[in-house]
């Protein structure tokens, strides 16, 4: 067993229900779901669904997907500078930027969905980061945006708050100035990650504060 | 033989005379300032000299003398007066008034300032002693003359001893308010030293401390916030994740289409 992993092992783990702050939702039919099901128990929807819904080989899960080249040279080296500074902060947490043409049926959320679970994983580092990622679709064909997180990440993060950022933003992707809108999309993120690894912090305090009590009651009797 | 004796006798008493009374230049100082062996002054006039050289030396530390001299010393009188001063008065402050019956030029007068007069400025001192003489050489007789002349120096002497005395104080005020100023200069600058010694380590260490906080927690910004781990809740048979539900659309500026949710 490498260090790494021996301290991997050592360290907590917690239940994602304890800091989970929005519901989980079917990729498919986004119905609300009460646990985690292989198949959505409204829609039957499942990875084999998206998988035969889009057949062919998803694109890596880079920092930039941008095929059509939405972004300039010079407008990733901004983005590029944001997303040290946010990595700095939270050095976990990675974001990927996906500027795509979709055809109107296809939904971002389950295209998302699809493309985070399909695309390959190509090294430790990148199977190291994916649960950490929070990858960022702009349907630039329909004037839509979507932000799907992996799992490691999921729990702290409030999709209200996303919601609430996009719609603060909506003038830079209604014109389709994405440098600005990615930029400030970032600045936003930060703040939703400060807000949610606050109340982490929060969480994890006031349970082992819990736990302290429970065992000095335990110790009395 | 005895005429002989007699004469030779009168012949010595004059020669003493003529040179210069050596007897009274060592000797003792007359009790009362004045000195007239010829008797040449009424006793009232004399008593009331006396009694104003006792007042003066009394209240102003000045002693007065009168001489009365048959004739005028071969010195001259005012080097004659001075050497006369000096014998009797000393080192101190002291006035004589040479007066030698039937000269028309007496009386004349010599003083020294001494230790009382210190302050008083020399200008003064013979401005003094000019305007006495002046007013003793204004008056009709003799014997007036010599009284005018005596009271006058008397007066004059006192007053620049008061004024020698006003100037002593104010210069030893002046001596202590600058030595208090010095004082209070140095106590200041022994503050302010004092403030340096303990305000200078005080401000470096605060500065150390803010250094040391500001390190931290920049260092602390720059390692950022570890989340912590949890069991991911794997669904739909995706390894990776769930997907997520936040969907916006841009489908005009200003819409409040913006952002919706199924």
């Amino acid at each position: 067993m490498s260090k790494e992993s021996q301290a991997r092992s050592r360290r907590k783990v917690y239940g994602a229900q304890m800091f989970a702050q929005s519901a989980m939702a079917c990729p498919g039919c986004h119905g609300i779901l009460s646990e985690a099901f292989d198949d959505c128990p409204r829609c039957g929807y499942s990875g084999r669904t998206a998988v035969a819904k889009f057949p062919f080989a998803a694109p890596p899960i880079e920092r930039f997907i941008d095929p059509v080249g939405y972004l300039s040279g010079d407008a990733r080296q901004k983005i590029d500078k944001a997303l040290g500074l946010l990595k700095r902060r939270f050095p976990q947490v990675c974001l990927s930027i996906c500027i795509i043409d979709l055809v109107e049926e296809t939904d971002p959320r389950e295209f998302g969905f699809w493309m985070f679970n399909a695309s390959e994983v190509r090294d430790e580092e990148d199977e190291k980061n994916r649960p950490w990622t929070i990858l960022l679709i702009i349907d630039d064909q329909n004037g839509r945006v979507s932000v799907t997180p992996g799992y490691a990440i999921e729990p702290f993060l409030n999709e209200e708050s996303w919601e609430s950022l996009l719609r603060m933003e909506r003038k830079h992707f209604y014109e389709k100035d994405y440098e600005v809108a990615v930029l400030r999309f970032i600045d936003g993120a930060s703040q939703i990650l400060k807000v949610g690894a606050a109340r982490a912090l929060h969480r994890i305090r006031k349970r082992s504060s819990r736990s302290d009590e429970r065992n000095r009651k335990g110790g009395r009797k | 033989m005895i005429r002989f004796v007699l004469c030779f006798l009168t012949m010595a008493s004059l020669g003493l005379a003529s040179s210069d009374f050596p007897v009274f230049e060592a000797g003792k100082a007359p009790p009362g300032g004045v000195y007239d062996p010829l008797e040449w002054l009424e006793i009232g006039k004399r008593e009331e000299l006396e009694e104003s050289h006792r007042r003066a030396l009394a209240k102003w530390g000045v002693r007065i003398f009168v001489v009365i001299l048959p004739e005028k010393p071969a010195l001259g009188a005012e080097v004659f007066a001075k050497k006369i001063g000096r014998n009797w008065g000393g080192s101190e402050t002291w006035g004589v008034l040479l007066h030698v019956v039937g000269n028309s030029d007496s009386p004349w007068c010599a003083a020294e300032r001494g230790e009382n007069l210190r302050w008083a400025k020399q200008e003064e001192f013979e401005r003094a002693l000019e305007s006495a003489m002046s007013r003793a050489h204004r008056e009709p007789g003799q014997d007036l003359s010599v009284m005018v002349g005596a009271r006058e120096l008397t007066d004059e002497l006192g007053f620049l001893g008061i004024i020698s005395n006003r100037r002593n104080q104010m210069l030893g005020r002046a001596r202590e308010e600058g030595v208090q100023r010095v004082g209070e200069k140095l106590a200041k600058q022994t503050l302010v030293k004092r403030a340096w010694m303990i305000g200078a380590p005080l401000a470096l260490i605060l500065g150390i401390v803010a250094t040391i906080l500001l390190r931290t927690r920049s260092r602390g910004r720059m390692t950022g916030f570890v989340f912590p781990e949890t069991a991911p809740r794997r669904r739909f048979h995706g390894p990776w994740s769930g997907g997520g539900d936040v969907l916006a659309t841009f489908s005009d500026e200003n819409s409040d289409e913006g952002s919706w949710r199924s």
